[in-house]
């Protein structure tokens, strides 16, 4: 069933039901993070997991039919959003092709391009990885130095990327390489669909410290592109996709607002479950924080509310999704902490409950680190901000 | 970054700005007078009394007006006070609505323990709403009260904070029962926090004026790495402020707004006096003057804590999510958007 296809939809409450009506059956309590039966699903079932929300109307809600999505606007994928928010359910497995390469592809790419990608993206035939970063340039992006050379047939690429997402299972890499003189900076940026099957990469996994190994480095040696996976033209690409990625930072996964809450909520739900805990929950020290990260996800709520009703009003969000990015990023961070706090003051003879929240929040807690660096650092966003906002003088 | 609301035309925005400016130096009862005859003091008030009978976005910046120009008149509590009696004393509040009578709201203490206080007060002022113990808020004609006043311990030195204690318990019937007291707190939290983030822009735009004219070591301060994230972090305090004040006002009246007022609240009593204390430092010296007016908005706003407890704002939002009583379900907050839409 493609809950999608039947209209008016965001205003609907019945749109609404649907929606939670598909997720409670097809969701299983076993993937919840903050069910006791937790055990989470392998790449494999996720992958599929998010092939069946897209089939079903959850996922490309904004993107043109043509090229596989729903064909509806930002606030159906608003409530999409809010909907998938309020569970507990795994992270995708291909948010950078549904959420980076997918509005870069709507935006610059060719014709074929989005016929070719984006319906795969979608079904999840094709998982992206993201080859920005590299070990000398990580905020500095305009110092890298993997550079793609034509040959007079397709594109070499060589250099080397690093804390590359998923690159070991990913079809496709989403690269920023080097097509002109490195003096250029930017303006000699080109952008480039790379199938990750192509020889001469080598990629290798690394532990990160909440014992993922989703971070990679990869290697490039030679590596042949095709010229139509170029996406954008030749040091254009990347100028191009800037604008798009403003946009992205204020509404990629804005299911986080609705998360952060389910994550509160379970919170408190673990604290109640012991006495001991409890006991915290009428602790005027702990109610406060608690009422202070409630205030923060009002905030980040009202941050999104305010970027979907400027985009869907034809507006521009420019650089006010740093304001977003900083925020639940600082907040989440300030919030895990506060749960790990409390969570470890239980006994240690706690039950399921408790034991279940204690490695929920243990393992946020550390992945949150990742998150004041993770497309563009704090310091990044605020130097953003102060350029492009306030637009405060730099010269002497 | 001048408004309160993205919500109100600008020419209304400065139209109170202009009609608060114009007050400087009145007297109390000059200054209310003039506030009524601009309109300002009924702008939530029904017409039956002789208000505007706008919404709660309108009073905004009338609020935001008096804290930005650093008015004496307790211009908050009047607003609250003329919508509050209009239904119960529609005497008293059309006075308050033309300027012939003063009121304002006592936050702390209650009419039981006879102990109000501090109160935003003004000279030759006559109501005064205060609470009781059971929850509901008392009409208290201090023309025919028992009471002494005292100055209150506070940082203000724009208002006149005083501590009233009354001779004797009120024990007239209430004026507002609970659920039109837990309204009136609504409000004032809404208008508690429009009050600081005008003190703060002010403070802010003041400094940013500044660091972006005066030069040391050769370049204008704003070069400086370190006052730009400053200033950055400032504006992230603010605008998040601003959009979270922006859907609370429009939601007022409703569990939603409450639920977005006391998160606005909290979120500014939180950042707002750090924001103008960074605006002091940033103004190096001098910001640590009577020639500037930055000291003066930070009193304001750490006064803002003392006069609606900003502990128990947050402590109501903990109360809340333990209790599972916020409407915290997208589906509830999208159905009252719709039916005021609809209603727009």
């Amino acid at each position: 069933m493609d809950i999608a296809a039947s209209r008016p939809l965001a205003g609907d409450p019945a749109y609404r039901q649907r929606l939670r009506d598909w997720l409670a059956a097809e969701l299983p309590r076993s993937w919840r993070a903050d069910d006791v039966s937790y055990a989470p699903p392998s790449f494999e079932q996720r992958r599929d997991y998010e092939a069946r929300l897209h089939a079903a109307g959850l996922a490309g809600m904004a993107w043109p039919k043509a090229y596989g999505g729903h064909g509806l606007t930002l606030r159906e994928h608003l409530v999409v959003n809010q909907e998938i928010g309020r569970l507990a359910m795994p992270e995708s497995v291909n948010s950078i092709g549904k959420e980076l390469v997918g509005p870069i592809l709507l935006a610059v790419g060719s014709e074929a391009q989005k016929r070719r990608h984006l319906p795969a993206i979608l079904e999840m035939r094709e998982i992206w990885c993201q080859g920005f970063s590299e070990p000398e340039a990580g905020s500095d992006l305009a110092g890298i130095k993997t550079r793609a050379v034509h040959d007079g047939t397709v594109w070499r690429v060589s250099g080397q990327k690093i804390w590359t997402s998923g690159a070991f299972r990913a079809q496709r890499c989403l690269l920023l390489a080097r097509t002109g003189p490195a003096e250029d900076r930017h303006k000699s940026l080109s952008l480039f669909a790379l199938p990750m099957d192509a020889p001469g990469i080598t990629v290798n996994q690394m532990r990160q410290i909440n014992d993922s190994r989703e971070f990679c480095e990869v290697f490039f040696d030679e590596v042949p592109v095709a010229e139509a996976d170029m996406i954008g033209g030749v040091n254009e690409g990347w100028m191009a996709a800037i604008g798009v990625l403003e946009i992205e930072r204020a509404t990629n996964r804005m299911y986080r607002s609705w998360r952060f809450e389910n994550e509160l909520k379970h919170l408190v739900a673990a604290c109640r479950a012991d006495a001991r805990l409890a006991m915290l929950l009428e602790d005027g020290h702990y109610r406060q924080r608690l009422g202070a990260s409630l205030s923060d996800i009002e905030v980040l709520k009202h941050h999104v509310q305010d970027a979907v009703d400027s985009l869907a009003d034809g507006g521009k969000i420019a650089a006010r999704g740093s304001l977003m990015k900083l925020h639940w990023s600082e907040a989440h961070q300030r919030f895990v902490a506060l749960a790990v706090e409390m969570l470890g003051k239980a006994p240690a003879d706690a039950g399921p409950a408790v034991r279940r929240a204690q490695q929920r929040f243990q393992h946020l807690y550390l992945s949150a680190r990742a998150e004041t660096i993770y497309a563009g650092t704090s310091q990044i966003q605020l130097g953003i901000i102060a350029d492009r906002i306030l637009k405060l003088s730099k010269s002497r | 970054m001048s408004s309160v609301t993205t919500e109100i035309p600008d020419d209304f925005v400065a139209s109170a700005q202009r009609a608060v400016e114009a007050c400087t130096d009145l007297s109390a009862a000059d200054t209310a007078r003039r506030l009524a005859e601009d309109g300002l003091l009924g702008v939530m008030a029904g017409d039956d009394v002789g208000g505007l009978g706008l919404p709660m976005p309108f009073a905004l910046p009338v609020a935001g007006a008096g804290a930005g120009g650093l008015c004496a008149f307790p211009l908050t509590e009047t607003l609250l006070a003329a919508r509050a009696l209009q239904d119960g004393h529609p005497v008293a509040a059309q006075a308050i609505v033309e300027g012939r009578e003063i009121a304002t709201i006592a936050w702390a203490g209650t009419v039981d323990d006879r102990i109000l206080g501090p109160v935003a007060w003004a000279e030759g002022l006559r109501w005064l709403l205060a609470l009781a113990d059971d929850g509901t808020v008392r009409l208290l004609d201090l023309a025919a009260t028992a009471h002494t006043v005292a100055p209150a311990i506070s940082l203000e030195v724009d208002r006149q904070m005083v501590v009233v204690t009354l001779a004797d318990p009120a024990t007239d019937a209430p004026a507002l029962d609970a659920e039109a007291a837990a309204a009136l707190r609504d409000g004032a939290v809404l208008l508690r926090a429009a009050e600081l983030l005008t003190g703060a822009t002010v403070c802010f735009e003041q400094a940013r004026t500044h660091v972006e004219t005066r030069r040391q070591f050769g370049r204008p301060l704003a070069a400086f790495q370190v006052i730009r994230h400053d200033l950055a972090r400032y504006t992230l305090w603010l605008e998040g402020l601003r959009r979270t004040l922006d859907g609370a006002a429009r939601r007022a009246g409703t569990p939603a707004g409450a639920l977005a007022a006391r998160a606005a609240f909290a979120t500014a009593a939180d950042h707002v006096p750090t924001i103008i204390e960074g605006t002091i430092q940033l103004n190096g010296a001098m910001g640590f003057t009577w020639d500037l007016d930055l000291h003066r908005h930070l009193r304001r706003a750490r006064a803002a804590g003392d006069v609606l407890d900003l502990t128990g704002a947050r402590d109501w939002l903990a109360a809340g999510l333990i209790d599972g009583t916020l409407p915290l379900d997208p589906a509830e907050t999208a159905a009252l958007d719709t039916r005021q839409a609809e209603c727009a």
